[in-house]
């Protein structure tokens, strides 16, 4: 629910390659083996430690983004207050009791945070892979076999581009009982078409080289070469492609949980801000309530975001800003302290 | 014909040195280059890529970009005798807005890229009225167009392509596009980085013809940069050769084509089959040009050089004349008379070369 | 024009992709949830037999139809701008709250978005311009923030804070209806504009950061052109430079982003209105929503998943103006 920042390469997608990142993953031609694929993957994770320490974006962005997922898996054990409890101490502000202070229901913002962390976070990884799934699957195996499987896959990917993802979702998911899963798969299949177009177009590119030919000629089964030579040449772009959609898919979630469509019995940032606008937060001036669940929000975005821009930026150093070297003549300088 | 020693100077190069970078992580693509451009004289650049000359030529247009820099030198322009203001300006240090004046009206650009040096969504009309309307306000549109045309044909193109795309043009009529844009303002020096690369032997034969026309017709004063040693012996009065960011032989192209002193332009001519003129060997010469971030010491090309000694590993060869009163001038030690051995001849760098190709002798 | 044809029938087929999904769904769904509505609109009385038969039709309640007749009928009645009977403003038809309620909805949109883009754009030059500087470091780090951010929670910040807190603009509904009735009075008008402040800055706020990163993107890309520096070479001003030759090339592919993100922009929009209770469609849905009224929440919807459909096509024939390569005749 967000304009894409593509860089130009993943809007012209045929030029973003996966060079840089990809340090490991050269295309060397040789027949694929399970171990094949593990040593690959062994150097990727290896090149992504590197690059995290490299490239200042990915730093900040991974710190943001770990500290999130500490909270998910430790921060229930932190909290001390039953995020559910109702008290008589209703819309109380912060105090050292009450961190984030109450709400309507006299519950404790401060746990409710944390815990709805856990769904937030949670979620928006798992519809974020599930939407990389779909993707992936249509993109590649349309971008292979080409032709007639190409054309039909690639007309329903571009039919469901130009359908507003939110709306659609919201047409959907107002027929079906508000569990999380059902809004989870129903955001799923409404993001899935963007990042099947530029697998697409890699794949399409991809299909060419030598080591895929080499494979086909070998006798190799297509789904095995597609799932075993050409994917784990695109993990940059699945990668990629996997942050931008978390980020979708956080926001829609949120949207869809704000309009009421979210499971009242689970506590996620979503519901925190629908109770917070239905329960009068606004009237009563408590900010405590609807500022934190926002901001979180925000944050763990921002936190994938600088992380996609940072590996872009590996990708094609141009985007890099170059610090020491302005473009200003340095005798100008020089100059003017002469005359 | 031969220039070296007739001709008003037009352009100074003087200890010109350009880094990539700063600190201790600096390239220095171009170290310590002198050379000289004079009127109505065509000067070639050679060298393999990474060899320095054109960011040479770029930094001579102040046209580097981020991270490249020039750490030192000046570039001093000489203006004609009836000019304006007769004072010469160094390049370097003149400020945006005279730098500005300066460009394309005294110093014009050919690109490398037919392709890509056109904006795509304007008219090859409509560029050419950029470079007017900004350097000749007083001119009418009329005039423009008109000017447009008459440059246009210059290059053999029909005015009716003044309306055309740079995507609606052959590679080599884009070319000419550019070279006509060049000419746009009758500047004093054109600069033509590898203006003949990206095109096939026919179209690059057409231009290179065009080139050498408008060269005789215009008086031109050109610094042509390529890395075919052999086309600048067809078109260069001066040649320089450079290599791993500096000067390793400049010579009148008489004297370079009758017998290249260096062992690197030696190697560099007989590496392309001439599209003209007697047939030559084609050898090559064995190994890849020194990735600049570590540049072997000494002379850079002695782990290639078939004759290398001891002092190359050691010693930096100055760029001095090959023999005492010789205008070729090239860096090597093995004209250097301390050496105490006779220079090769022509035969003995084609064997060499020929030997090493073959693998009989361990470089 | 085969490339225009091609995008013709791809928009064509998103309309027919929608409609069917939203005919097929309460169809699908557990227990056909469109009954409960039916049933309540019965309750309500006085319903015409037409209109019953209408809804019948679209939620396949009460029909001996087959699933291909319901189906047929609903694709009539839509043709015929037949969108249904609201539930929630009965006996109001859908398609009358939506007249009522778009050209609020567009005029925000139009006048945000439009906005938005051209400074995030104009914002995108400038710092891939002056790529490093300290302005370049704090936009792009700034706006990497509101590129995450959610539409309706920076609504409720805008409504708390500068709304509420400081008192500076209006924060709820389209205009102050104690003092003024719509109609072209400036009192009218300048009552409506003060009240657009707030939901207009939340959606340029939380779109800009899109634009300007996808600007930057590509213009720094574009910086690196020969066909730049050949402009710099040229001795032109740095404006002709940075507009001319850098920007009029980067801002193709931003078009193409912008069709692409268009929709979530609106979807965005609606949940902005929500939160102002702008009277536009946004808030209609929201109520259609809250009150399980099927027929309003999905003609608001179908309209909105058109108005995407023609934007895009508005982009389509704008790149065509924008970009001379594709007005030539070529297979792509």
């Amino acid at each position: 629910m967000k304009p894409t920042p593509a860089s130009p390469a993943s809007l012209d997608e045929s030029q973003r390659s996966a060079p840089a990142l990809a340090g490991g993953l050269s295309s060397d031609g040789q027949p694929s083996q399970a171990s094949a694929v593990l040593s690959r993957l062994g150097r990727l994770a290896r090149g992504l430690w590197r690059l995290a320490t490299i490239n200042r974006k990915v730093m900040i962005g991974s710190g943001i983004i770990a500290f999130f997922v500490l909270v998910a898996l430790l921060g229930p054990l932190v909290i001390h207050q039953n995020p559910n409890k109702f008290t008589t101490n209703l819309m109380a502000s912060p105090t050292a009791a009450h961190l984030l202070g109450t709400n309507q229901g006299g519950q404790d913002v401060f746990s409710q945070l944390v815990l709805g962390t856990r769904s937030s976070l949670s979620w928006a990884f798992l519809t974020g892979l599930l939407v990389v799934c779909i993707s992936v699957s249509v993109g590649l195996i349309g971008g292979y076999f080409g032709g007639a499987v190409d054309d039909a896959f690639s007309l329903i990917t571009n039919v469901f581009l130009v359908i507003p993802s939110l709306p659609l979702a919201i047409v959907a998911v107002q027929y079906f009982n508000r569990a999380t899963i059902t809004i989870a798969l129903i955001v799923a299949l409404t993001n899935w078409p963007w990042g099947a177009r530029v697998l697409r177009a890699q794949t399409l590119s991809m299909r060419s080289r030598e080591f895929v030919t080499a494979a086909r000629a070998g006798g190799e089964r297509s789904l095995r070469i597609i799932f075993f030579e050409i994917f784990p040449n695109e993990l940059t772009i699945v990668a990629a492609s996997f942050i931008t959609t978390t980020i979708q898919v956080l926001l829609a979630v949120a949207g869809l949980e704000f309009l009421g469509f979210g499971d009242s019995t689970t506590i996620s940032w979503g519901t925190m801000l629908y109770g917070a606008y239905n329960g009068g937060a606004l009237l009563i001036g408590a900010w405590w309530w609807f500022v934190p669940p926002g901001l979180c929000i925000a944050l763990l975005g921002s936190g994938l975001a600088l992380l996609n821009f940072g590996i872009d930026e590996i990708a094609d150093p141009r985007l890099r800003a170059f610090r020491p070297a302005r473009r200003r003549w340095r005798f100008g300088a020089k100059k003017a302290v002469q005359s | 014909m031969s220039a070296v020693e007739a001709g008003e100077r037009l352009l100074d190069i003087q200890h010109l040195s350009v880094d990539y970078g700063s600190g201790d992580g600096a390239v220095h693509a171009v170290a310590d280059v002198s050379l000289a451009l004079r009127r109505g004289e065509v000067l070639g650049l050679a060298g393999e890529s990474g060899s320095g000359k054109s960011t040479l030529a770029y930094a001579v247009a102040r046209l580097l970009r981020p991270p490249a820099t020039i750490t030192g030198g000046s570039v001093i322009y000489h203006p004609r005798a009836d000019a304006a203001t007769k004072e010469p300006v160094d390049i370097p240090r003149l400020s945006n807005a005279a730098l500005r004046r300066f460009r394309w009206n005294q110093l014009a650009m050919v690109f490398q890229g037919a392709m890509n040096s056109l904006n795509p969504v304007l008219t090859v009309g409509a560029q050419m009225a950029d470079v007017l309307k900004t350097h000749r306000p007083e001119m009418s549109k009329a005039e423009r167009g008109e000017r447009a045309a008459e440059l246009l044909r210059l290059v053999s193109i029909s005015g009716d392509h003044l309306r055309s795309y740079p995507f609606e043009l052959s590679g080599g009529m884009r070319q000419r596009v550019g070279i006509a844009l060049a000419l746009a303002l009758s500047p004093d020096i054109i600069i033509m980085d590898e203006p003949t690369t990206a095109l096939d032997v026919v179209v690059q034969r057409e231009i290179l013809e065009q080139i050498l026309s408008l060269r005789e017709r215009l008086n031109l004063s050109v610094i042509f940069i390529t890395h075919d040693l052999s086309l600048l012996l067809e078109l260069a009065d001066t040649i320089a050769v450079m290599y791993a960011g500096k000067l390793v032989e400049l010579a009148a192209r008489r004297d370079l084509y009758r017998q290249p002193r260096h062992p690197y332009s030696f190697g560099l001519i007989n590496s392309f089959p001439t599209l003209r003129g007697a047939r030559r060997a084609v050898t090559g010469i064995p190994g890849s040009p020194p990735d600049l971030r570590s540049v072997p010491s000494g002379c850079a090309f002695h782990p290639r050089c078939p004759f290398a000694f001891d002092r190359c590993v050691s010693e930096t060869p100055p760029l001095q004349p090959y023999s005492a009163g010789q205008s070729q001038q090239v860096a090597c030690h093995l004209y250097d008379d301390a050496a105490g051995r006779e220079p090769p001849t022509s035969e003995e760098m084609t064997a060499r070369y020929a030997s090493v190709a073959s693998g009989r002798v361990a470089v | 024009m085969r490339r225009l044809i091609r995008r013709l029938s791809i928009y064509f087929l998103a309309i027919w992709a929608a409609v069917t999904i939203n005919f097929f769904l309460p169809r699908l769904a557990p227990g056909n949830p469109a009954e409960v509505a039916f049933a309540r609109l019965q309750q309500v009385g006085s319903v015409s037999p037409a209109t019953l038969t209408a809804l019948e039709n679209e939620f396949g309640v009460n029909t001996h139809d087959s699933l291909w007749i319901q189906y047929l009928k609903y694709l009539n009645n839509l043709i015929h701008g037949n969108l249904g009977v609201s539930t929630t403003y009965y006996p109001t038809s859908v398609g009358a709250v939506i007249k009522q309620d778009l050209p609020w909805t567009l005029a925000l949109l139009s006048v945000s978005v439009l906005l938005s883009f051209a400074l995030g754009t104009f914002l995108g030059v400038v710092v891939a311009w002056k790529r490093g500087s300290a302005l370049d470091t704090l936009l792009s780090s700034t706006m990497i923030f509101f590129y995450s951010v959610l539409f309706p929670w920076l609504a409720l910040m805008a409504v708390y804070f500068i709304g509420f807190k400081a008192g500076w603009f209006p924060f709820g509904f389209g205009y102050d209806s104690q003092t003024t009735s719509p109609g072209l009075s400036f009192a009218f008008l300048g009552s409506a504009l003060d009240h657009a402040v707030l939901p207009a800055l939340t959606i340029i706020v939380s779109t800009i950061a899109g634009w300007m990163l996808t600007m930057r993107n590509s213009m720094i890309t574009t910086l690196s052109e020969d066909y730049v520096l050949m402009a710099q070479a040229k001795g032109l001003g740095p404006a002709r430079v940075m507009f001319g030759y850098a920007a009029r090339n980067a801002v193709l592919p931003s078009v193409t982003g912008f069709a692409i993100a268009i929709g979530s922009v609106v979807g965005g929009q609606l949940l902005v209105e929500i939160v102002f209770s702008y009277p536009g469609i946004g808030n209609a849905l929201y109520l259609g929503i809250q009150n399980q009224d099927y027929a309003l929440a999905d003609g608001i919807l179908l309209l909105v998943i058109v108005a995407t459909v023609v934007m895009n096509l508005i982009v389509d024939l704008l790149y065509t103006v924008l970009d001379p390569r594709t007005r030539q005749e070529r297979s792509a």
